[in-house]
């Protein structure tokens, strides 16, 4: 599979291209039982039989392989797909424990493509898609829908969106519960710096109304691989509380906390029912993509 | 070096280094934002205090070490007065004590003045022909030999180069009573060799004073010659004693400072045994030392001397029986072609070039044999053959030219050559050197060298010396001039191995017999064989008085007495004594600033080796703080 290199996709700069990009490199590198997509009623393909409907021969697989397929639907009704991102600042430092930050995206911008490219496989699919960014409150509100004008809004929004704030967890996610009506798609991407029981109690509030929950939690190298030579005075982003760290900690005591902190974030989402996506602000967009759909169709 | 040198302000700039590292190092830990400190740790505050602490005490040792070789190699200098100079740790002062004649009746007030000056740590020494290191005042005390300030500090410097030199060095403290007789006619004499702070203390006040300043002994009488360094005319009585009883007396009047008197005495020539004489003067004045005059008398025909001159100048014959008789040799044994050898203590042959062959043999036979000659030369010498051993010439350029005294620690050097010029002589060929030791006298020649004059060498056992000019007016001044006299006595006295009649306390004097024995009045033995053993046999009698010497076959009696100059107790003005300790502070670099008018003399101390010392224990001790240091920290240090 060709990957994108994060800072390969922060040059384009265009979020559309980014998406189509991204999302082109998710295609080409799936396998067929991969095939994107959170529309529940495709169902699979079948060979071409004399007499079936030509409109729902797959022309493209038939360009690729020379041969008829046809695609089978379970269902006729649309999904919705909720963007839900982080905005708080947070999102945006970078660079105080050592990393190269300003080759690198910030975790915002990398949420924000990771957001383009849901946006764009959802109107791929003529689902509707809708998005919200919130930080101490709900900033942005882009209502579910469909269509191509529905999708350069939501673009607009992702590029215009700032971090700043601290992170209000329970006012997004209530925001989201009152907003849907009925059974969607809901795709949260955050740093989670939350507490995990917390983080689990919302989940579970969304999970119970029968929302399909998907939890990307994004952290830049930085934050997994710290390098310090020596203490060093960090200011929090959100509450600028300031502390001199020891840099032997940071090697050693510092990724013991940060793995037991996500496996507890694991074991909340798995108990509300959602899936729970660590990603790495360096990885490639695509492959990230990739890894997730795979893991997506073992867990339906 | 200026403190305002370009080095040294650069050297400064060095500190600079430390101080950039350190705040590189101590400065607040780099601020950083991170997205949550939700899984940090804060660091424990104890740590960061302790190291903090920690650097600013090495900060603190690397700078006092960098400040002080940078002003080490600066080389300052730490301006003290004299008198708290023995206070700057690191310099030895050395006090010195003047230890001449002339300080015997000064020196409660030498030991009054070394006792307020000394400190703990100051050296004592006294200085007279040498530099003697003592431990304790009390083992001072003033000797009987004459201190010239000639070259006194590097007789000075010469005995403390045989010590170990201080950190700081040495600092010269001289207590003397600066006689005005002892400063030699050229100034700067009086500082040469001197390269440490000095500083001068003068004690003693001018004192009257009247001595005996010489005895001469002569056609049956003795002539005593008085001389006064005092104002006031006085009468004195003089007493001419023998065997220890007073035989004559006489009286004299001696009227103004350095006027002289003569006073005269029956003295009936010796007939078998030297006869010891005694003046002494009734004066009472300041120094009672120098009012006795020792004269030992020999006896006739002590000394037999064979003169060789059978075709030689007459001129130059009386001119050389005159000089005999002067010194008391009143019957030489004229040595004519066909004589017999004659038994003789010493020869003289004259113009040897006019000898015959057998008489030349005979000559020769006698040095083989353990003899010693006088050669002089003559017009005929460049035929003497065999005697002199090298092909000769005469130079003779038409100059006048000065005699030089080449060795003056040989006992035929003398007195008076200044007075003699040379327009001929012989030279040898360049292929040798007439004799083989260094010459005794030569002549400054025309191309800038020196030419031997007066010369001496080993001819079988016997011992033969040349003079290279003969007794004629033509080839030189010497006969006209009391330095051939003395060459005479002394050249016989030196070949016949006779021990001299008189010698001056502590200065040396040559006994030409090997192996002698010198015993005072009283029969102790103040000179043993090994110290009368050396080649040149060159010994000093210290104090004056009447002394035998013994030698294998024979022995003789010698008289000491003190040299008059030591008799002038007028001191240095107190101008020229500023003036020479000004010239001593400017001549010893490290030591001086010339001294305001009214102030102390003031000297510089050198701080460098200080400062290196300095260096050193603040590497020893930044080394130690940095590494305990380092155990500490690392000891504090969670176990992770």
């Amino acid at each position: 599979m060709s990957a994108l290199p994060a800072a390969l996709l922060a040059k384009l700069g265009n979020l559309e291209l980014i998406a189509r990009a991204a999302v082109d490199g998710l295609v080409q590198g799936a396998h067929r039982a991969d095939r994107p997509g959170f529309s529940q009623e495709f169902a699979a393909y079948r060979d071409y039989e004399p007499g079936d409907d030509l409109r729902f021969v797959d022309w493209n697989a038939y360009a690729r392989t020379d041969r008829l397929h046809l695609k089978l639907f379970e269902g006729e009704t649309n999904t919705r797909l909720l963007v839900l991102l982080d905005a708080s600042a947070s999102m945006a430092a970078a660079g105080g424990l050592g990393a190269a930050a300003s080759r690198l995206p910030s975790k915002l911008q990398y949420g924000a493509w990771l957001a383009a490219a849901l946006t764009h496989i959802a109107v791929r699919q003529h689902d509707a898609v809708g998005l919200a960014t919130f930080a101490d409150a709900v900033r942005d509100d882009v209502p579910p829908g469909t269509g191509e004008r529905r999708r350069q809004a939501l673009f607009a929004c992702l590029e215009g969106v700032q971090a700043e704030g601290g992170s209000n967890w329970d006012a997004a996610f209530a925001h989201v519960a009152q907003r849907l009506r009925g059974r969607a798609i809901v795709a949260a991407i955050s740093d989670f710096y939350c507490q995990p029981s917390d983080f689990g109690s919302a989940l579970a509030m969304l999970g119970a109304r029968g929302h399909d929950l998907i939890a990307f939690h994004v952290l830049d190298a930085a934050e997994r691989r710290p390098r310090l030579r020596r203490n060093a005075t960090l200011r929090d982003a959100e509450s600028g509380r300031v502390i001199e760290v020891d840099a032997a900690d940071m090697r050693t005591g510092y990724p013991r906390r940060l793995a037991a902190h996500e496996a507890a974030l694991r074991r909340e989402a798995a108990a509300a029912g959602a899936h729970y996506v660590a990603m790495d602000a360096e990885e490639p967009l695509d492959r990230a993509l990739v890894r997730y759909m795979r893991f997506r169709a073992r867990h339906p | 070096m200026s403190l305002l040198a370009g080095a040294f302000l650069a050297g400064l700039a060095v500190l600079a280094v430390p101080l950039w590292l350190h705040r590189l190092n101590e400065r607040a830990p780099p601020e950083g934002s991170v997205s949550s400190l939700m899984l940090m740790r804060e660091a424990e505050e104890p740590k960061r205090t302790r190291r903090s602490l920690a650097h600013r005490l090495l900060l603190a040792l690397r700078l006092a070490l960098l400040a002080a070789l940078t002003f080490a190699f600066a080389q300052p200098v730490l301006l003290s007065v004299a008198a708290d100079a023995g206070s700057d740790a690191g310099r030895q002062r050395l006090i010195v004590l003047d230890a001449s004649l002339s300080m015997r009746r000064a020196w409660p007030d030498a030991l009054a003045q070394a006792e307020a000056l000394r400190e703990a740590g100051d050296r004592l020494a006294t200085i007279g022909d040498r530099l003697t290191m003592i431990d304790d005042l009390d083992a001072a005390s003033p000797g009987w030999s004459r201190l010239d300030f000639a070259g006194l500090f590097g007789r000075i410097e010469a005995g403390l180069a045989a010590l170990p030199e201080p950190l700081g060095g040495w600092e010269i403290h001289l207590i003397s009573d600066f006689q005005a007789s002892a400063v030699p006619p050229r100034f700067n004499a009086l500082i040469e060799g001197l390269s440490r702070p000095a500083v001068l203390h003068p004690v003693g006040a001018g004192q009257d004073n009247w001595a005996l300043a010489a005895g001469e002994l002569g056609n049956g009488r003795i002539e005593a010659t008085l001389t006064s360094f005092a104002a006031a005319e006085r009468w004195l009585a003089v007493a001419l004693r023998r065997g220890g009883s007073e035989v004559q007396r006489a009286s004299v009047a001696v009227v103004e400072a350095g006027a002289h008197a003569t006073v005269s005495f029956d003295a009936p020539p010796a007939e078998r045994a030297a006869v010891a004489w005694e003046l002494r003067i009734e004066a009472g004045d300041a120094l009672p030392e120098d009012d006795v005059l020792h004269i030992v008398q020999a006896p006739l025909g002590a000394t037999t001397v064979a003169v060789v001159a059978p075709n030689a100048d007459p001129d130059a014959v009386r001119f050389l029986v005159a000089a005999l008789e002067a010194n008391g040799i009143a019957a030489p044994i004229r040595v004519a072609e066909g004589d017999p050898w004659p038994r003789a203590d010493a020869a003289i042959v004259l113009d040897p070039g006019g000898l015959a062959g057998p008489l030349q043999r005979r000559v020769e036979r006698y040095l083989d044999g353990g003899g010693g000659a006088l050669l002089i030369a003559g017009p005929r010498t460049e035929r003497a053959g065999s005697l002199w051993s090298d092909p000769v010439a005469v130079v003779d350029d038409g100059a006048a030219r000065r005699v030089l005294v080449a060795d003056t620690g040989h006992a035929l050097a003398g007195e008076g050559w200044g007075e003699v010029t040379v327009s001929r002589w012989l030279a040898a060929g360049p292929e040798a050197a007439f004799g083989t030791v260094p010459a005794v006298l030569t002549v400054a020649s025309e191309s800038g060298g020196e030419a031997p004059l007066l010369t001496e060498r080993r001819v079988g056992k016997g011992r033969l010396v040349m003079l290279l000019t003969a007794l004629d007016r033509d080839w030189s001044t010497l006969v006209l001039r009391p330095a051939f006299v003395g060459l005479v006595g002394n050249a016989v006295d030196y070949l016949a191995a006779n021990v001299p009649l008189a010698a001056r306390a502590g200065e040396p004097v040559a006994i030409a017999a090997a192996s002698a024995q010198i015993f005072d009045a009283a029969g102790e033995r103040v000179l043993g064989l090994g110290e009368t053993a050396t080649g040149r046999r060159l010994v000093r009698v210290a104090a004056p008085g009447f002394y035998t010497v013994r030698a294998p076959g024979r022995e003789a009696m010698m008289a000491v007495n003190v040299d008059v100059q030591e008799s002038d107790l007028t001191p240095l003005s107190a101008a020229e004594l500023q003036r020479w300790q000004a010239a001593a502070q400017r001549a010893a670099p490290a030591a001086a600033l010339a001294p305001e008018d009214g102030a102390e003399p003031s000297a510089f101390t050198p701080l460098a080796r200080w400062l290196l010392g300095l260096a050193a224990l603040l590497l020893v001790a930044e080394a130690l703080a940095a590494n305990i240091g380092q155990l500490r920290w690392r000891d504090l240090r969670p176990a992770s």
